[in-house]
């Protein structure tokens, strides 16, 4: 290709058959316009910083200088500047470990070019300013930060610390817990980072002044309070397990950094690229300027992740002979999943990126912590370094998964992240993901039922995007415990939700024989009322031709008394014919969602008629439709949930069924599988889902007596099984259940606490439970 | 319009296809997709139920409506579809959080989608299905075997006159 010529207009005809491109070919170079020159410097200006220490072939501080020279004429061009600016603080903002690293490079280029320090300091203003009035309590923290990373050749160290002075100061009158912790943990995270950047005794004594007054503020004590604790208790009759310690984030913070204090805020882990021989600072010196801070009235709690119910995270993996972690005692603990958490929530819109920064992350702190990547434990020495990268990465993406009451994105994202992670690095990864997994089947039974929830959907998502492989064998002995034991139910839940994402005999292909049992396959769906020798036959044919002739529904009404009055000699005619009737739409809708969907709008007028507003033929009208998918619960779940948005049953109807109806008003002989359709209540995640949708449903459109209604009949059902239940796991997990979901609905429910209260209960746990709201 | 500013690029943005499509009418694609709640899904098996993909999808939010993308003259599944949210941002999270990873053991892709209109859930190849399966010289048992052209090379063709 040495005759190519770039850009010149080349004729079609003279090329040779082989080099000429077709349409399709998006790697062409010719006749592409050549890019102007202030798009090659915005491209050059941004890839530089933001792959700053990314490259483990090039040495960094070459990486810098390298920039340094470009950044004082690429900063400027008029068409880009402003983004140019903002853009260092974007980076500061998604990639946070990088901030040392951008702050020397910045440096380094105020040397050059003392314009360059002017803009960014003046950027540094304008972003804290704009962080206090939004109360974007993170992104302030992430600023105050890169400031402190400043002040050795750019920022004047006094004018940052009179901010946090006057910061600080406010603290007293702040009368709201959430923002009380939010702000204090913005200082708690910032001080470390001021010392490391400007040493002196002053700087010291202050910063130690700083962090007492901190630790004399009335902060709630989260230990007493347990809803938030991923921990419950377990029958006795349970082997004891070790439980991995839980602590509140902020918590362990003040307690952290006690000893940092001690240390005169030495933290080893911080690096300081600035102070290296190779970089060259600026003398310039600029201020900070004197941001007046809002009313502590207008500032707000932010959606973030210190409340003031406490944030408690636990050690994903049980004891090992090396510590694979920091300790909770170390605030490097605190400050390497501060850094890997701000990754995670900024930057959630590129996952592959994230998977491949955060397991890089311990190259952008001081080395000597940890072991080279993939290495097995076996091959760690106790002597050097014991912290390993894929152990730290799996323990924070799965507390923030499992992060109680709820995560701060979607489980879905970690879902993805856990699959990116395990797709970047298979052979370091797996491992680790399988020492997580086992170690959390085996404690079960000591989660709250959320986090079991949450740890079923992920793993059924998990495998399926990696060929439902899994060592089901070592898990054979879960088979043997009692029903309702919650390690036997993740098993059957797990398949459950494999099937869901798949079908039946692709499961069954993955299984042991011991698990298939847990498969249902019914194959196609059964009709009854069309087998001749049942005894409702001649009505269900009726009903079915009816809907099938598209009859007008004058007509569907005469069709309806007809058979009512064939039915007359039956306990309860009306109740049959509301089966008859919604088993047939079930019917005729079964190909697909969209079939049913437009079988219930066709047959609307009559399902309203026969159906009504009555609780105990709506009842009915859900039992038929799960009796019809018994063997699909999680198809006979969506059509419930059409049915719903039809307006044909509502939430309180579908709450009634699953928690108000005693088990004994049903005649289970028509059930084939009986026993699976009573359990399938009882820690099934199908429903749990369900639950969970339909409350946040009730919520968003401000339903207060439904959700009154709901609540009561949860809380109730809860005390009931306490009551009366033998078995010791359904009565686990009818108080569990409720305890996440007094949980989860914490605050709407204290707005209706003295009527809660109201509700006759026996059980002291759930009057001890429904006092924390 | 342009994308927002960020360190890395967002993997919710409309993908080149539909850049290039939307520039064609003159407009740009952020502007035409900004309150997009629909979803072009793509490289599905066959086989895949909308109750498969239902599951899968609700993670992102709630489902308004899932349309199938059908062969236009056997009317069967043809390895598309459409999904539509109830809102805008739901949409963004299955491009983040969902496009890319699998269903049915095959990867799916997103696309945000300007929204449904009638007609748009048949394939538009020369067989009924998608062009992509006409075109493709591999096997994919998910998608039908061999591509429809591959299989219509192999018979004699008949001389127009």
């Amino acid at each position: 290709m040495s005759d190519y010529n770039r850009g010149a207009k080349r004729s079609y005809e003279d090329e040779p058959q082989d080099i000429r491109r077709d349409n399709y070919d998006n790697n062409r170079t010719f006749n592409r316009p050549k890019r102007p020159v202030w798009k090659q410097a915005q491209i050059r200006f941004r890839r530089g910083l933001a792959t700053i220490g990314d490259d483990t072939d090039e040495d960094v501080y070459d990486h810098i200088s390298r920039v340094v020279q470009n950044i004082p004429k690429d900063m400027f061009l008029p068409e880009i500047e402003l983004s140019n600016k903002k853009y260092v603080f974007v980076l500061c903002k998604e990639q946070s470990f990088k901030i040392p690293l951008v702050a020397t490079t910045i440096m380094s280029a105020a040397a050059i070019e003392p314009k360059v320090g002017q803009a960014i300091l003046e950027e540094l203003n304008q972003s804290i300013k704009d962080a206090l009035q939004g109360s974007l309590w993170n992104d302030l923290k992430l600023y105050l930060r890169f400031a402190a990373c400043l002040q050795p050749g750019l920022l004047d160290s006094d004018s940052l610390l009179s901010f946090v002075d006057k910061l600080t100061g406010i603290l007293p009158t702040i009368s709201d817990q959430t923002l009380l912790k939010q702000v204090s943990y913005v200082i708690l995270m910032t001080l470390p980072y001021i010392v490391l950047g400007h040493r002196s005794e002053e700087t010291v004594a202050k910063v130690s002044e700083f962090y007492k007054s901190i630790t004399e503020l009335p902060f709630t004590d989260v230990s007493s309070d347990s809803l938030n604790y991923p921990y419950v208790d377990y029958p006795e009759s349970e082997e004891k397990t070790y439980q991995s310690p839980a602590v509140d984030i902020f918590q362990s913070l003040l307690e952290q950094l006690k000893e940092v204090d001690q240390n005169q805020w030495n933290v080893e882990i911080l690096p300081a690229p600035w102070s290296a021989e190779q970089v060259k600072l600026s003398d310039s010196v600029f201020k900070l300027d004197e941001i007046e801070l809002p009313e502590v009235g207008d500032m707000k709690p932010s959606e973030g992740h210190v409340s003031k119910y406490g944030e408690f995270v636990f050690r994903l993996f049980s004891p090992q002979p090396i510590e694979t972690t920091p300790q909770f005692e170390q605030f490097a603990c605190t400050l390497l999943r501060d850094n890997a958490v701000d990754l995670l929530d900024n930057l959630d819109f590129n996952r592959m990126e994230v998977a491949r920064l955060i397991t890089s992350l311990d190259l952008f702190f001081r080395p000597s912590f940890f072991v080279p990547p993939a290495t097995t434990l076996d091959a760690i020495s106790p002597e050097g370094p014991t912290w390993k990268i894929e152990d730290f990465v799996t323990d924070t993406v799965f507390n923030q998964l499992f992060r109680l009451p709820t995560p701060v994105l979607p489980p879905v994202y970690y879902h993805s992240v856990l699959i990116e992670l395990c797709m970047l690095a298979p052979v370091a990864i797996a491992p680790v993901f399988g020492r997580a997994i086992r170690n959390i089947f085996n404690n079960l039974h000591q989660f709250d039922v959320d986090i079991f929830m949450r740890y079923i959907s992920w793993f059924g998502h998990h495998l399926s995007n990696f060929t439902y492989t899994w060592r089901w064998t070592e898990w054979a002995n879960a088979l043997d415990l009692p029903e309702f034991h919650p390690r036997r139910l993740a098993i059957r839940e797990i398949i459950a939700k494999e099937v869901r994402l798949s079908f039946p005999q692709r499961i069954l292909e993955t299984l042991p024989p011991d698990f298939t049992s847990f498969v249902v396959d019914g194959g196609d769906v059964e009709f009854k009322y069309g087998k001749d020798d049942y005894k409702y036959h001649e009505q269900g044919q009726k009903v079915l031709q009816g809907i099938k002739e598209r009859k007008e529904a004058a007509e569907m009404k005469e069709v309806f008394e007809e058979v009512k009055q064939q039915l007359v000699d039956e306990t309860s005619p009306e109740t049959l014919l509301i089966q008859i009737l919604v088993c047939s739409v079930c019917f005729l809708g079964s190909r697909s969602l969209s079939h049913a969907s437009r079988c219930i709008e066709r047959s609307l007028s009559s399902l309203m008629a026969v159906i009504g507003t009555g609780k105990e033929s709506r009842v009915t009208a859900i039992d038929s439709i799960m009796k019809f998918w018994k063997d699909s619960p999680g198809v006979g779940v969506q059509i419930v949930e059409k049915f719903a948005a039809f307006n044909l049953i509502d939430a309180v109807d579908i709450f009634y069924w699953i928690f108000g109806h005693s088990s004994s008003d049903y005649q289970y002989d028509e059930v084939r599988h009986a026993q699976l359709y009573e359990s399938m209540l009882i820690g099934s995640l199908n429903i749990w889902e369900l639950i969970v949708r339909l409350l946040n449903a009730v919520i968003r459109t401000g339903k207060e007596g439904q959700f009154l209604e709901i609540m009561s009949y949860i809380i109730q059902d809860s005390d009931k099984a306490l009551k009366e239940e033998e078995d010791e796991w359904v009565k686990w997990w009818k108080l569990n259940q409720a305890r996440s979901l007094i949980r989860r609905y914490r605050e709407t429910l204290s707005s209706i606490k003295p009527k809660i209260q109201e509700l006759d209960l026996s059980s002291d746990e759930l009057k001890g439970l429904l006092e924390k709201v | 319009m342009e994308p927002p500013l960020t360190s890395v690029k967002r993997i919710d943005g409309p993908s080149a296809y539909m850049i290039r499509k939307c520039s064609r009418q003159g407009e740009s694609a952020y502007k035409i997709l900004q309150d997009s709640r629909t979803l072009y899904v793509g490289n599905l098996s066959f086989y895949t139920s909308e109750e498969q993909i239902a599951e899968l999808f609700k993670e992102a939010g709630e489902i308004k409506r899932i349309i199938m993308g059908l062969d236009r003259f056997e009317k069967t599944p043809c390895g598309f579809c459409f999904v539509e949210y109830f809102d805008h941002e739901s949409a963004l999270r299955c491009l983040k959080y969902i496009s890319g990873t699998k269903l049915d053991e095959r990867i799916v892709r997103a696309d945000l989608d300007p929204g449904f209109e009638d007609g748009r859930q048949y394939g538009r190849g020369t067989t009924g299905g998608q062009v992509r399966d006409e075109l493709r010289v591999d096997y994919d048992p998910g998608r039908g075997g061999y591509g429809k052209r591959q299989i219509d090379d192999q018979e004699p063709k008949r001389r127009k006159i």
